[in-house]
């Protein structure tokens, strides 16, 4: 803190006061070890101690040196990236589906599919069990179904999410999915 | 009486993990266990050749003998392929990741004068490690940390089931609950639940940053920990070196169906093919490999000769500071079985 605000020579004194007091042995009673240590204090005796030594250098511990701070270098003015260009291109849909197959689901979620945004896959866990999901695979009850489009808007995901619960599936959340100058701004599914 | 036989897919891997797995094999067979060995090829060129991290072959392989002995496989940078090791944790379902922790007599480390002997359970399927990243908007990127009952209940029962059947005394789960009130808070009570119902084993809690630190100063003081993906990740390798580091621990990713160990340790290509590569690691993982096969003896007699092998300290390689070579140092330990 002292070297903080700039008081060098007192961070100075203060640390290497303190260096002499350990090294004189005085301890308190979280690091006392006998044959190391010669006194056992508590923090006021300790905290004297320290100040009884005050000016004082350490015999054999290196003593500390604090060099000035550098005079503080204009701030750097904030890199920004310049704006991506961003394309909507679909939706993830996560639906409670409890003790069922991502086979059953597929075939009931995929009838939302319009607008070109179309069924893609479904994960479980972030781990692809439709198409072609490993029978291994552990599901709890929350899915991921994924639906893309070359580019959609936001009222037609809005749209897809109305026609999803319309075939009474509850949608426990949902995420958009965005291109960021063409690059994914998302992961694929562990197998897609 | 005739002998029962296995079959274990052993997987070469990169770089030094031919001659490991040779090693190995070499050391198992010598317990005199029957198994018979269907070796696969997994490597970067096998990868990029099929396109594939977990080309059909090697699955099929897996599949038919439910145990792979594995040796440490390279993910090709370029191409965008998952790691090996996720993609295999993720077909087969390996849920546990399981790493035993031992000092071991004459490696010279920090703690050895500190008798270390835990083991490591971590989750491994899921938490922040599900792969659920988005950039929301522009620069904001979200990763989500999945954490469920069914893979909590799933590891913490492993974890109690082995401490039982191993004789391990307490079970310490580690966690930041503190802060992930609602995750970790329910891997947490997944954890108390199966821990109840095992009254005959100490049950222990740990914030992860205490552990840590717990982990460097009383390392002694650990016997099962019980973590979360993340957190376990972290922790193994830190506690792997508190003992000599990944060259000498070995690893077991363990499913329902399927079990793979595997040295934990990287290709090493520098000191590929010079007959140099300490196969250790692969050795200890194999004695959990026998006594995934219930074959608890020879287990117990190659574990007992490597310990003996670096307490003489003879024949090691020269990463533990030896100058012996793969094949010496198997000599050794085949020679102290007998």
């Amino acid at each position: 803190m002292l070297v903080h605000i700039g008081q060098i020579d007192i961070a100075e004194r203060v640390h290497n006061a303190w260096l002499r007091t350990m090294e004189d042995g005085i301890h308190t009673y979280d690091i006392y070890k006998e044959g190391t240590s010669k006194q056992k204090v508590g923090t006021k005796e300790f905290a004297e101690a320290v100040v009884a030594r005050l000016g004082q250098l350490p015999q054999t511990l290196k003593r500390i040196h604090y060099s000035p701070k550098p005079p503080a270098k204009p701030a750097a003015a904030r890199a920004v990236r310049a704006a991506p260009k961003k394309d909507l291109i679909g939706v993830d849909v996560y639906i409670e589906w409890p003790n069922r197959t991502a086979h059953d689901l597929a075939a009931c979620v995929a009838k939302a599919s319009g607008d070109g945004l179309d069924l893609e896959m479904i994960a479980n866990r972030g781990v692809k069990v439709w198409p072609d999901g490993s029978p291994e695979t552990l599901c709890t009850d929350d899915f991921r179904c994924r639906f893309i489009s070359s580019s959609a808007t936001p009222k037609q995901i809005v749209a897809l999410l109305g026609r999803v619960a319309g075939l009474g599936l509850e949608v426990a959340m949902t995420q958009n999915l965005r291109n960021y100058d063409g690059k994914p701004g998302f992961s694929l599914a562990q197998g897609q | 009486m005739e002998r029962v036989s296995h079959s274990v897919t052993l997987i070469l891997g990169d770089g030094i993990g031919p001659e490991v797995a040779a090693a190995a094999r070499r050391a198992v067979d010598a317990t005199g266990v029957r198994i018979d060995w269907e070796t696969v090829e997994l490597n970067a060129d096998v990868i990029l050749k099929t396109g594939q991290s977990l080309p059909e072959h090697v699955v099929d392989s897996l599949e038919r003998t439910g145990i792979g002995l594995k040796g440490p496989v390279t993910t090709p940078v370029a191409g965008g392929f998952p790691s090996v090791n996720v993609a295999l944790r993720k077909r087969l379902d390996l849920f546990a990741n399981v790493r035993p922790v031992r000092s071991l007599p004459g490696v010279v480390t920090r703690f050895q004068d500190v008798k270390i002997d835990m083991v490591i359970f971590r989750e491994n399927t899921e938490d922040l490690y599900s792969g659920l990243e988005h950039e929301v908007v522009k620069d904001v990127v979200t990763s989500l940390k999945v954490i469920t009952r069914t893979a909590s209940i799933r590891i913490a029962e492993y974890a109690f089931k082995y401490a039982s059947e191993a004789g391990r005394r307490k079970v310490t789960a580690i966690h930041k609950a503190n802060i992930m009130k609602l995750a970790d808070g329910l891997f947490l009570r997944c954890c108390r639940e199966i821990a109840a119902r095992n009254p005959r084993i100490e049950y222990k809690e740990m914030i992860v940053d205490n552990a840590s630190m717990q982990l460097v100063m009383r390392p002694d003081t650990f016997d099962l920990l019980l973590l979360p993906n993340l957190y376990g990740d972290i922790v193994s390798d830190l506690a792997a070196g508190l003992v000599g580091g990944l060259g000498i621990v070995p690893g077991a990713n363990m499913g329902e169906k399927h079990a793979v160990f595997e040295a934990v340790h990287g290709s090493a290509p520098d000191i590929a093919g010079r007959g140099i590569a300490n196969p250790t690691a692969m050795m200890l993982s194999s004695v959990l490999m026998l006594i995934h096969l219930n074959e608890r003896q020879a287990a117990q007699r190659l574990q007992t000769a490597v310990e003996k092998v670096y307490a003489q300290r003879q024949h090691l390689t020269p990463d533990v500071g030896g100058n012996g070579r793969t094949d010496e140092f198997t000599d050794a330990v085949i020679a102290a079985m007998n």
